[in-house]
């Protein structure tokens, strides 16, 4: 377990700078300045041209991280979202930017060891295993400690006594100074472990709901409606914006219908994303949904997870709390493993003890 | 009574730090973010504290 906390928590600390990280190695190209003069139809097309063969199955932008960059997924074995391989088009010059290799970059590697163990679907519901273990070990942590450190004074590290000793201590100082923070952040982590099943959940059940009239219908391929859909999406809910569209076909929409996803407002609404389901062939049809509740909690698990929210003071905080975090593991295993050291040594020589006892006693 | 009591209010101040930064997006994100760090600095003063207690027994020992 502490092994399993120590490698996240690391794992972790990096990705709080993943977009510092990735601006430095250049991960992600950068478009050139100026206004966007390509329509989301034309960069559609020009996503085409650059993987033939393939169908687009989602469109992504976000201005304030990649501003004048749309990210088109395409994927040629199936209409999934995961399947899908992301090219970048330059909205300014109307040009495709070099391929971005989000998995295969430095952060993107970090992130699958953090989420998924580098071991794909089946890693992320292992990620969720580790999650409710140490949730379980937190509260019974806490359940065990106040009996156990009733005689003694809160923070008491004894660094006179042997190492085990002080470790000991130190364990129970981190864990019951940093246990609220801990709980939160393994929470959170357990609800995304579950994330893609959750979103699974909603396109089987909800989605295909409300698409079900359209189910048999053929995919609608012609996507110049794009841009009036969006625009007919962003009407249904004032003061947002569009942040990612599922385009027909793909795992989260209907095959006549754009799903899209819109951010937008201020705090606790920013973090509370909109849907709009709009007609690919009426693209001036269109109408809001709202999110179930497992959604809503997976939404706001993602920034209470990351420390994401509050600028460079709370990625400190968050450094900090990993640091503490990694003290934590480290200390519990030092323990774990010596008390394992002491009781295989009480044993030999108990056993040596018994073996002269007897020796003793058959002796004339 | 110590032994809960100062890891449980220090759950809830590293909650509703957490929670406050999060709903506002203003001056009281600031607010929050500083809550949020009082574990830290209690865990920092602890340490500082029974290192100066211990000097003081091993000077009363000597």
């Amino acid at each position: 377990m502490s092994i399993n906390l120590f490698v996240l928590a690391l794992t972790g600390i990096i990705l709080i700078f993943h977009e510092e990280i990735d601006s430095a190695l250049g991960v992600v190209p950068a478009a050139q300045a100026g206004e966007n003069r390509t329509s989301l139809a034309e960069a559609i097309a020009l996503a085409k041209q650059g993987e033939p063969g393939a169908h687009p199955v989602f469109l992504f932008a976000d201005e304030e991280e990649h501003p004048g960059v749309a990210f088109v997924g395409m994927s040629k074995t199936s209409r999934k979202l995961d399947d899908a391989k992301t090219v970048s088009v330059d909205l300014r010059r109307g040009q495709l930017l070099p391929t971005v290799d989000f998995d295969g970059s430095f952060t993107g590697v970090v992130f699958r060891l953090h989420a998924e163990l580098l071991a794909g679907p089946i890693g992320r519901l292992l990620v969720g295993v580790v999650a409710l273990a140490l949730v379980i070990s937190l509260v019974s942590g806490a359940v065990v400690y106040g009996p156990m450190m009733k005689r003694f004074a809160f923070g008491l590290l004894r660094r006179d006594r042997a190492r085990r000793t002080f470790l000991a201590d130190l364990h129970k100082l981190v864990g019951a100074t940093t246990f609220g923070w801990l709980l939160l952040v393994t929470l959170t982590g357990l609800f995304l472990s579950l994330g893609s099943v959750a979103l699974q959940y909603y396109s089987v059940t909800e989605l295909a709901a409300l698409g079900a009239p359209y189910a048999k219908e053929p995919i609608v391929e012609e996507l110049g409606s794009v841009d009036e859909a969006i625009k007919t999406a962003e009407s249904t809910a004032a003061g947002r914006s569009w942040s990612f569209v599922a385009l027909p076909g793909s795992d989260l929409a209907s095959p006549r219908h754009y799903t899209v996803l819109l951010k937008g407002g201020t705090g606790l609404q920013s973090r509370m994303l909109t849907l709009a389901l709009v007609d690919a062939k009426q693209p001036s049809r269109g109408e809001a949904h709202e999110l179930p509740l497992y959604l809503k909690v997976l939404l706001l698990s993602e920034p209470l997870h990351f420390g994401d929210y509050g600028g460079w003071p709370l990625k400190l905080v968050w450094t900090l709390f990993g640091v503490t975090t990694l003290v934590l593991s480290a200390s519990g295993v030092w323990v774990f493993a010596s008390g394992r050291g002491d009781r295989r040594a009480r044993k030999r020589s108990q056993v040596i003890d018994d073996a002269e006892e007897r020796a003793a006693l058959s002796s004339p | 009574m110590k032994t809960y009591a100062i890891p449980l209010l220090l759950t809830i101040a590293t909650w509703i730090g957490l929670f406050w930064a999060l709903a506002d997006s203003g001056a009281a994100d600031h607010l929050g973010v500083a809550l949020a760090l009082l574990p830290l600095l209690f865990l920092a003063r602890a340490s500082r504290r029974t290192r100066r207690v211990q000097h003081a027994q091993s000077s009363t020992r000597r």
